[in-house]
């Protein structure tokens, strides 16, 4: 592998608004249950005020992956940019991956009896486009980067977030820049 | 098209063993079948009858036993009263049509996404096999091309191709156009009538449409060469 | 009249076998050779028209006549090549096979029972109604309209051009969701308009008064992101801490209806410490000095602060940083005005504006809405009523349309008496389930001697229906359109031919016409000609063309373009008003009865019965009854919550995921409870929307209570749908 490409989440600019997951199913017409990305909502309770908080997560192209070294037949393949690509022919939908993954991100389609997951666009990064979730974020809180030394030595860039799983288990290429909060003035 | 020589014996063997009555039996329920769906509910008065008959003769010439029971119901349904004809427009759109999200929408990509939108790949599927006869949908753009009453008229095309060519000792011909039909039910219609039959059979209370569902599901069997 | 395959009936059905003699009744032979290659993916060129700020530019992707994906328009300035969540859905809403497809007749009304017939039959029955209610009242006033915001196209507006061609019609009259404000901005300016949402950029603090982009305008984040990267504070003033609060410098909780009592507090703030733009406000408006008189004698931000809950120190500090950090930008959201002094509120962050040299300039603005980009030619709605017709003799004297109350529509409709209303005809509108009251509308409906719904989906409104008519996408037709907000303008192609047997309100029209003048000549004025490209084309006129910079309306298949406006509204100073100043002090606003002043205007106080007030806002993942439905929605959100703050769930025994029964005098709703500290503690929050297999809504409980202005613009008070009191209990 020649370097990691991964994604850099910034919830200090993500207002939740579901467009990155609404575009990925728009570019892929994918059916309604399965969730290649998602937006998931921060608790309240694990910062000192009540804000909407929000971060969004595809597959997370693992250093690591899990899902890669459970299938029993080898659907899942690292690229030499770190892409997880899941090969569609050959799953079996034995969910092994599902359980195996601390993120639930290969998701099932119950009509197809297969797994599928987000393959970051590598059609489209192979043509020089941005992946459609990236593309479509309006407050450019997500990107594609590059994971590196230089990208963890940045002011704020985070590696989890609270409640999510130990980043030590399959070296997850996502980063985050965590909420900020203002100041509020309330009433309770 | 490239056969295999137990292929081209069998379908020699089948053209030999049926009886081209049989072959007109099995075409005219698909039109029936077709013209029933088309037409819509506000037609089953003349739809019904029709249909029925095709089954029934289908039956007689040692069609599918399942078929028995079903053409019954279908019977004990063509002397009703105008009131009766009325509930089943209401419920045959209720079903199929709307404007209420139909029950049982009547398109093929429906049943094939696990969601079911028109319009999908298994769309154009179709359509590119209508084309390899040179045909289209009338209302292709408007209407999905996988449509069952579409489907089925194209069915009973390509069963009355074969059957014409074996009237005219065309033997190349008739395998061709039953190979395509054979092709065409394995890759489009048995992937999605049993669903289909199924959404059917769950949704109404109308023995009628239940009738139907399984007479659509042993009419558009490829294998009835056995 | 090309006769439809279902006709032929008789004819094919006994189709015999054998190739040469095979009748086809569905297939038929391709007259150009078999060609079953994947076409070239074919682009067009759309506009969302939705009744939303944002009015996106989207690229459709076509093959072989289907809709494949749709993206944003990157030629589009303001929206830059993205969409919303629920402009990516649109696949799923062309292709659901939930679609209405064919005009269709329910007898009776509501019983379920619908039998489906042809457009010529649909339009037969249709027109032989109107004829016969037209000899038996001699007029065509028993008919009443009812069109909003469902397609903001504008041939769309051939809707009420149907109308004025058949005579004088009995017309729902109105905006429910923004005219207080509307009014307010009338009365202080001359009428609404607002700075280009991309000069946000510029400004140096922003407050966003009672308005959440995040989920209503998401595409002016960016712009007022620049400002902040630029170094402006964000301040947000919600009673709901939204998406967007959540993004602020500042939140401030505000007391709900209190909004003008803060500014009032902030404006006595800015004179006491002599901040005030005096050359400004002097020079451009009537009545200051008249204000600042009322201000000194009557606020205080002892009173202010008692009224609002926001502590007396914020206040200063906002006051001090908008009147001294300029330019500073103001954006009045539409919720802040859903009160019965929503209006007054306005005008009172207007005179804000004024007092602190704001308006008029870049960066600034009190910003709310404009309409200056909307002048087409409305070619499709204005029709003459065929002669001899009678209609309503209006205060005026003059002879025309009888309009009622289009937020008071249940009401108004039942109490017409000379003649009464018999027959409705609604398009893109969906009373059934957006309207106050839905106990009164179903009540109403069923009044009714007969009911024309053009739709797309079986709502409630179809649902209460004699005849539904199946209406087109927005993919399915050409058209133009404008946004209320940016001040960009696109062309709509046509990109996928009408699927099943849709048609847009225009092509219904013709039908109808040639129908109507068949049964009696010279009864409707509707042309009975036209492509849609052509009735699309009829809208452009000189003044648009110019605003635009092009001659022909092709031009803008190339891309949208953006109106030669300046970037701040009100730059050359010109107001509209009767003085031709900004008129803080507004006679007609006291000739219309309310106070001529921008002077605090007490709020609605919750009864003792109903202590708890119920907001029902926009939602996220639909505008009002669309999109919400629709699959992709449904998994992203499955269903509707009531948002309810921990210490009052506490009082009333509910936790997280419990069944709220949520009441008052008019009706009952039951939904999950969500406990969040996002809300205030006496305000519960469930967004209005229509959820697929569900007959979840937010109106059951919600009383037509007039705004206090809207009349003046747009014919009548808006709704105050956030004075709306419940209580609630564990269901």
């Amino acid at each position: 592998m020649t370097k990691q490409l991964g994604f850099l989440h910034n919830s200090e600019k993500c207002v939740g608004c579901q467009g990155c997951e609404m575009a990925c199913k728009n570019e892929y017409q994918t059916d309604a249950a399965p969730r290649w990305r998602q937006v998931f909502q921060l608790r309240e309770e694990d910062y000192s005020l009540p804000t909407r908080m929000f971060f969004s997560m595809a597959c997370n192209h693992c250093a690591n992956p899990e899902c890669l070294r459970v299938c029993p037949v080898k659907a899942y393949t690292k690229r030499e940019d770190g892409i997880v690509v899941h090969d569609h022919d050959r799953c079996i939908g034995c969910r092994l991956c599902l359980m195996a993954c601390p993120y639930d991100r290969p998701q099932f389609n119950p009509a197809q009896k297969k797994v599928e997951k987000c393959n970051l666009c590598y059609q489209r990064i192979d043509k020089g486009e941005k992946p459609a979730c990236v593309a479509a974020c309006i407050p450019e809180a997500l990107q594609l980067v590059e994971i590196n030394e230089a990208l963890d030595q940045r002011m704020g860039v985070l590696k989890t977030l609270p409640g999510l799983p130990s980043p030590d288990i399959t070296q997850p290429a996502i980063r985050f820049i965590g909420p900020k909060q203002g100041k509020q003035i309330r009433r309770d | 098209m490239v056969q295999t020589k137990g292929e081209v014996f069998l379908m020699r063997e089948c053209a030999e063993q049926r009886t081209l009555e049989k072959y007109q039996a099995k075409i005219n329920l698909l039109l029936a079948l077709s013209r029933f769906f088309d037409q819509g509910g506000e037609q089953l008065p003349k739809t019904l009858e029709p249909l029925n008959k095709a089954a029934a003769v289908l039956v007689q010439s040692e069609g599918p036993k399942e078929l028995e029971s079903a053409v019954k119901i279908l019977e004990e349904y063509l002397n009703s009263s105008p009131e009766v004809y009325q509930a089943l427009t209401y419920e045959f759109n209720r079903l199929f049509v709307g404007p209420a999200a139909p029950k049982a929408p009547p398109y093929e990509s429906v049943y094939r996404s696990a969601e079911g939108l028109v319009m999908q790949e298994q769309t154009l599927a179709v359509r590119k096999m209508y084309l390899r006869e040179g045909l289209h949908s009338q209302e292709q753009g408007h209407e999905p091309d996988d449509f069952i009453g579409t489907e089925l008229e194209f069915m009973a095309y390509l069963l009355s191709r074969a059957l014409s060519s074996q009237q005219e000792q065309n033997l190349s011909a008739a395998q061709y156009y039953l190979e395509l039909h054979r092709e065409f039910c394995s890759k489009h219609m048995e992937q999605w009538v049993e669903a289909f039959a199924q959404a059917i059979g769950r949704s109404t209370d109308y023995p009628l449409f239940t009738a139907l569902s399984k007479i659509l599901v042993a009419g558009t069997q490829s294998s009835f060469c056995k | 009249m090309k006769l439809s395959r279902r006709q032929f009936i008789g004819g094919t059905a006994a189709a015999a076998a054998g190739a040469a003699l095979f009748n086809f009744n569905l297939l038929t032979k391709s007259v150009t050779a078999a060609d079953d290659s994947l076409e070239e993916m074919k682009t067009f060129r759309n506009v969302c028209p939705r009744n939303c700020y944002d009015t996106c530019g989207q690229i459709s992707y076509v093959q072989n006549g289907i809709l494949k994906k749709v993206e944003g328009d990157p030629k589009h300035g303001y929206t830059n090549g993205k969409l919303c969540l629920k402009g990516y859905t649109y696949t799923r809403r062309v292709y659901s096979p939930d679609r209405v497809k064919y005009p269709m007749k329910q007898t009776p009304r509501g019983s379920g029972n619908w039998t489906r017939i042809s457009w010529d039959e649909a339009m037969d029955t249709i027109a032989k109604k109107i004829l016969e209610l037209k000899s038996r009242y001699g007029s065509t006033l028993p008919i009443c309209f009812n069109k909003y915001s469902g397609n903001f196209g504008i041939v769309h507006y051939g809707a009420e051009g149907t109308m004025s061609s058949i005579g004088y019609t009995t017309r729902a009259l109105g905006t429910p969701c923004w005219p207080a404000g509307i009014d307010a901005q009338t009365y202080d300016f001359g009428t609404l308009y607002s700075n280009d949402p991309e000069d946000m950029v510029n400004a140096k603090y922003l407050i966003l008064w009672g308005q959440n982009a995040a989920w209503t305008a998401i595409h002016t984040l960016p712009f007022i992101n620049k400002a902040r990267e630029r170094g402006a504070k964000l301040v947000v003033i919600d009673p709901v801490l939204t998406s967007t609060a959540s993004k602020a410098d500042l939140y401030i909780q505000i007391n709900s209806s209190t909004d003008g009592a803060l500014a009032l507090g902030m404006a006595r703030y800015i004179l006491d410490n002599n901040w005030v733009d005096w050359d400004y406000a002097r020079n451009n408006s009537v009545g200051f000095d008249e204000w600042v008189d009322y201000l000194k004698t009557n606020i205080t931000l002892d009173w202010a602060s008692e009224k609002t809950g926001v502590p007396q120190d914020i206040i200063r500090e906002i006051a001090r940083e908008y009147a001294t950090t300029k330019p500073a930008s103001m954006w009045v959201g539409y919720g802040m005005q859903r009160h019965i002094n929503g209006g007054q509120n306005v005008r009172i962050i207007d005179a804000l504006g004024v007092m602190t040299g704001n308006v008029g300039k870049s960066g600034g603005g009190v910003n709310y809405g404009h309409l200056e980009t909307w002048g087409f030619s409305y070619n499709a709605m204005v029709n003459p009523a065929p002669k001899g017709s009678k209609g309503f003799i209006g205060p005026d004297g003059k002879e025309g349309d009888r309009n009622i109350n289009m937020n008071n529509f249940a009401h108004d409709v039942m109490a017409q008496n000379d003649p009464p209303v018999k027959m409705l005809w609604l398009a893109c509108r969906n009373p059934g389930s957006q309207d106050p009251d839905t106990n009164a509308i179903e009540k109403m409906f069923a009044a009714m001697e007969f009911v024309v719904t053009v739709d797309s989906f079986f709502n409630k409104t179809v649902q209460m229906s004699d005849i539904v008519l199946p209406a087109t996408t927005h993919f399915e037709d050409w058209d133009v359109m404008a946004s209320y907000w940016h001040y960009w303008i696109g062309i709509n192609q046509r990109a996928i031919d009408p699927l099943y047997e849709s048609k847009s309100d225009v092509e219904i029209a013709m039908l109808l016409s040639e129908k109507m003048n068949a049964l009696e000549p010279g009864s409707c004025t509707f042309p009975t000609s036209g492509t849609p490209e052509e009735w699309a084309a009829k809208e452009f006129n000189p003044g648009i063309h110019s605003l635009l910079g092009i001659s022909d309306y092709r031009e803008l298949i190339e891309g949208p373009r953006k109106a030669k406006m300046t970037p701040a509204s009100w730059a050359d100073g010109k107001f509209r008003t009767p003085s031709k100043k900004i008129e803080i002090h507004s006679d007609l606003a006291e000739k219309n009865g309310l106070p001529a002043l921008p002077v605090w205007v007490e709020d609605m106080k919750a009864p003792e019965k109903y202590p708890i007030r119920l907001f029902t806002p926009h939602p996220q993942h639909g505008l009002h009854s669309q999109f919400q439905n629709l699959d992709w929605m449904m998994t992203a959100n499955p269903e509707p919550k009531v948002e309810i703050h921990p210490v009052l769930a506490a009082k009333y025994g509910i936790s997280e995921g419990d069944k709220v029964k949520i009441y008052n005098d008019l009706g009952s709703i039951i939904v999950k409870a969500h406990l969040t500290r996002t809300t205030s503690p006496e305000v519960i929050v469930s967004y209005e929307a229509w959820y697929k297999d569900s007959n979840f809504n937010v109106n059951y409980t919600l009383k037509a209570t007039p705004s206090d202005m809207g009349k003046q613009a747009t014919g009548n008070n808006g709704v105050a749908f956030h004075d709306n009191f419940v209580t609630i209990e564990k269901a």
